[in-house]
């Protein structure tokens, strides 16, 4: 009996320990595509060469889907470091249309800017904001999206135009 | 008239030629001392006596009429008396290891076999207490089945969600004397020293027939122990331990490279001089937590002077206590379960004091009737370090008076009659709520009926009435009957109904603070919440082949209404305090007792319910569903072993409000808490020492009492105590 009862007691401890709080993955995920208005001929040119401020592309290096969680982001190196806004691995260059999925690890939060940004040189922060993830495909106001712990939201697409590129955002 | 003096006829021979006086002494079985304070019941009456300080008594009793010789800790004695019975009966109690038979004070406000009362009532000894290593109410209430403790909030049976400490639905009494406080109606789980506890008494169901405003859930009598003498005419209890908390057991939790500590140190001093008995206890607790910006420290102290003559016994019980701690609210979110939020400014203590004075005079004459007189004052404070002229200060103080008066009378041998008043007030003074006043002044009366030697009936009404400042006055009728049979000397069923209701206190009427992101607002047309309880279970205690064991079962529905929940107002966004609609709780509770050999037992207990919100159909917020303490030790040699285990599963439903305030507060699960006590005892220079490791939450499961705020953590701690 004894044996037995030691054996209940042991079963009960073991037993117990699943279900304990634990800290778990809360990456969220936003999902969508990418659709370049007149596809892939719309792209600007490798060899363009465009006038620094003006809204025209000299050249592609990069494509990234970048997120903020602050509403007017600063600069990009900035916002990078307060880990205040997350990106994508660089997307495919001349592309008619791309999915793509971006993984924000902190959660529970908020994305106030979500953004698609062309890296026009070499260089990192030589970032431009072809297009603004907006409440109307192709706005360029920004639509806030509440991000919960371990969730995935889908729909956040973006429609480029370079003809008719958005105000610059961040720099 | 004839009729009269055919009765008187009747009468006259067995009042004055049957009953003598029976005399005897008390001595403990094992180390011959007597023993003072316990109880002597003739049997099928109400009539009762304590011994005194010298353990002798004398009762009035008829030949051919049994007593009962009881005391906590002890197994009870019943004797017969003789037709010739002269001279002193000297009687040795033997310790009671199950604890099967035992009396409380608490139930009926006097004292009664455990098996004999019509409502469910457990007991924590001083045993379990000392064994456990226990300190703070909080982790004594964890023990006793049935109860359910949300940080710093007392549930019975489903009684009480979380309300900030706000508002508690159970009743807090130190021997018979009210401890809520004035301004929040809450209870402090560090109020005395462990040390100075002789047992808890819990009383499950409404109980505002007999203890007014709050007992709507149920009652806890912290009964204080009487000094054990030694030879020397003193007692000297010491105990200290220290321990840490573990680190936790996954890095993304790791909050800090030191040691997080706990240490405390006891000690209490005993003795009687001419008479008067003397009690003294202090406690000092240092607590670094096993979060991070939680630390405390707490004294406490209890004074307790008692002295008898004859039948006039005078108590005065002093208790003081202290704290110091940080503000913590809840967690920053889940990855940071340790961490208080970012913006909370980590500066900020929070200080409270509570002292108590209470006096009580108790008169029991040879015709048995008691007399007893309760006076005193709760006083308590608290205030953050904010400065007062921010919005986050926050601070009050509360002065509780109150007076109590009863006298109990045998209207004959099987009627016992109980009448009485009591007034109280609750005093606040606060920044936050202003200069407030409440008032209840209640009479009530109870009448106990036994009769065939197997039923005990007994009802009881109280009538009280609340006027606070600015609000309408509130009277409230509280009723309850109850019932006891003995089917056998094993076998009692009971049943009970039961009415309890709770006064609004100051912080829901008048409340106006901030904290951590919380306003709140004043509400002055709160009125009494109000239940209806009722139960019916059984006892039952036998032997399967050589094994004592005992069964005790009970189902139960408590009907509340007007329950009063903080609700956010969408007008200005802050929080008040209402009425809501109806509850209903309904469930049923099994605790079963056994010993395999005199070192080997075990107690397993549950708790099934079923907590609803009658207008949404929801189970009610912070109330799980099933419940389940269960406990076990060993003996060998010299060392006993004690393992404890708790469950209580995940909390469907959580406050709404706090799920706005709090980071994740979705995160909860179900608890399955282990401890473990190994006790080595051994005398020295012939004193009793005891050296003894614990294990607070052994398998470092993680949980969450409330929405944020994560249960104690592995805790291990050492501790030497010594008995002179």
């Amino acid at each position: 009996m004894f044996r037995t009862f030691l054996i209940s007691l042991l079963i009960v401890f073991l037993s117990s320990c699943e279900g304990s709080l634990e800290p778990y993955d809360r990456t969220a995920y936003l999902k969508g595509s990418i659709t370049f208005k007149g596809g892939i001929n719309s792209w600007p040119s490798k060899s363009n060469i465009i006038h620094a401020g003006s809204n025209e592309i000299d050249s592609a290096f990069g494509l990234v889907v970048v997120a903020f969680t602050k509403e007017n982001p600063e600069s990009i190196i900035a916002e990078y470091l307060s880990g205040q806004m997350y990106f994508t691995d660089s997307l495919p260059l001349y592309s008619e249309k791309i999915d793509y999925s971006l993984a924000i690890p902190t959660t529970p939060t908020e994305l106030k800017l979500i953004a698609l940004a062309l890296q026009t040189s070499v260089g990192f922060l030589d970032q431009v904001a072809i297009s603004i993830y907006s409440e109307t495909l192709g706005d360029t106001i920004p639509k806030f999206i509440f991000l919960g712990a371990s969730s995935t939201v889908s729909g956040i697409d973006f429609l480029v135009d370079f003809d008719n590129l958005p105000t610059q955002t961040f720099k | 008239m004839k009729f009269l003096l055919i009765l008187f006829c009747i009468c006259l021979p067995f009042n004055l030629f049957s009953e003598e006086i029976f005399s005897g002494i008390i001595f403990d079985a094992q180390n011959n001392k007597p023993l003072q304070s316990a109880t002597i019941i003739v049997k099928n009456t109400n009539r009762g006596i304590y011994s005194d300080h010298q353990g002798r008594f004398e009762i009035k009793a008829s030949s051919g009429q049994s007593l009962q010789i009881s005391m906590v800790g002890y197994q009870s004695q019943y004797y017969k008396i003789g037709r010739n019975n002269t001279g002193i009966i000297k009687f040795h109690l033997i310790t009671a290891r199950l604890l099967l038979d035992n009396i409380v004070v608490t139930a009926g406000r006097k004292v009664d076999a455990i098996q004999e009362v019509p409502i469910s009532v457990s007991i924590l000894g001083s045993n379990e207490i000392e064994l456990r290593n226990l300190s703070s109410l909080g982790d004594m209430m964890q023990q006793i089945p049935g109860v359910q403790v949300n940080s710093s909030e007392i549930s019975l049976r489903g009684s009480s969600g979380f309300a900030f400490g706000v508002g508690s639905r159970v009743t807090l009494l130190i021997d018979g004397f009210p401890m809520l406080s004035a301004d929040n109606g809450d209870m402090k789980f560090d109020l005395i020293p462990s040390q100075s506890i002789d047992r808890i008494e819990v009383v499950k169901g409404s109980g505002s027939a007999l203890y007014g405003t709050s007992a709507i859930g149920g009652v806890v009598n912290l009964l204080s122990r009487k000094p054990q003498l030694n030879e020397y005419g003193f007692s000297l209890d010491f105990k200290s331990d220290y321990g840490f908390y573990t680190k936790p057991r996954f890095a993304e939790w790791e909050y800090s490279q030191q040691m997080h500590r706990r240490a405390s140190s006891e000690l209490s001093f005993g003795t009687s001089v001419a008479g008067l008995d003397i009690l003294a206890s202090g406690k000092f607790i240092l607590d670094d937590s096993w979060r991070v910006f939680d630390k405390s420290q707490n004294l406490s102290t209890l004074v307790k002077l008692s002295y008898q003559i004859s039948s006039h016994r005078y108590e005065l019980l002093s208790l003081f206590s202290q704290t110091q701690s940080d503000d913590w609210g809840f967690w920053q979110d889940g990855l940071n379960v340790f961490l208080p939020p970012l913006e909370s400014d980590k500066s900020i203590k929070l200080n409270s004091r509570q002292a108590a004075q209470y006096l009580s005079y108790q008169f029991m004459s040879s015709n048995n009737i008691i007399f007893d007189f309760k006076t005193g004052i709760f006083i308590s404070d608290y205030y953050n370090s904010h400065p007062s002229d921010t919005p986050e200060s926050r601070g009050s103080e509360g002065f509780a008076p109150m007076i109590e008066s009863r006298i109990s009378f045998n209207i004959s041998d099987n009627l016992f009659l109980t009448n009485g008043f009591e007034l109280k007030s609750n005093i606040t003074s606060s920044q936050n709520i202003g200069e407030r006043e409440q008032n209840i002044a209640s009479l009530f009366t109870q009448a106990e009926y036994k009769t065939l030697d197997m039923l005990t009936l007994t009802s009881g009404i109280r009538f009280d009435y609340e006027k606070s400042s600015l609000s309408q006055p509130n009277s409230v009728i509280s009723p309850k009957l109850g019932l006891n049979i003995k089917l056998s000397d094993d076998l009692h069923i009971r049943s009970s109904l039961g009415a309890g209701f709770r006064a609004p206190v100051a912080m829901e009427r008048f409340s106006s603070i901030n904290f951590n992101g919380i306003s709140t607002k004043a509400n002055l047309d709160l009125v009494p919440e109000t239940s209806l309880s009722s139960e019916i279970g059984m006892t039952y205690e036998s032997k399967y082949f050589v094994f004592p064991y005992f069964v005790d079962f009970s189902f139960f529905v408590n009907d509340m209404r007007n329950l009063i929940e903080a609700k956010i107002d969408i007008s200005d966004n802050k929080i008040h305090f209402v009425n809501i609609g109806k509850a209903r709780i309904m469930g049923a509770e099994l605790l079963f007792k056994t010993l395999f050999t005199k070192n080997l037992g075990l107690e397993l207990s549950l708790l099934a319910m079923d907590p609803k919100d009658l207008a949404s159909e929801q189970t009610l917020v912070y109330r799980s569903n099933f419940s389940s303490k269960n406990r076990a030790f060993l003996i060998i040699s010299n060392f006993r072993i004690n393992l404890d285990y708790r469950y209580l599963s995940r909390v469907k439903e959580i406050d709404p409000l706090l799920e706005a305030v709090v980071n994740e507060a979705e995160l909860r699960t179900d608890a399955h808490v282990v401890d473990l006590g190994i006790i080595y005892n051994f005398n020295f220079l012939g004193q009793e020492h005891s050296f003894s490791i614990h294990s607070q939450n052994l398998l470092d499961y993680y949980y969450t009492e409330t929405a944020g705020n994560m249960a104690r953590t592995r805790l291990i701690s050492f501790r030497f105590s010594s008995k002179i």
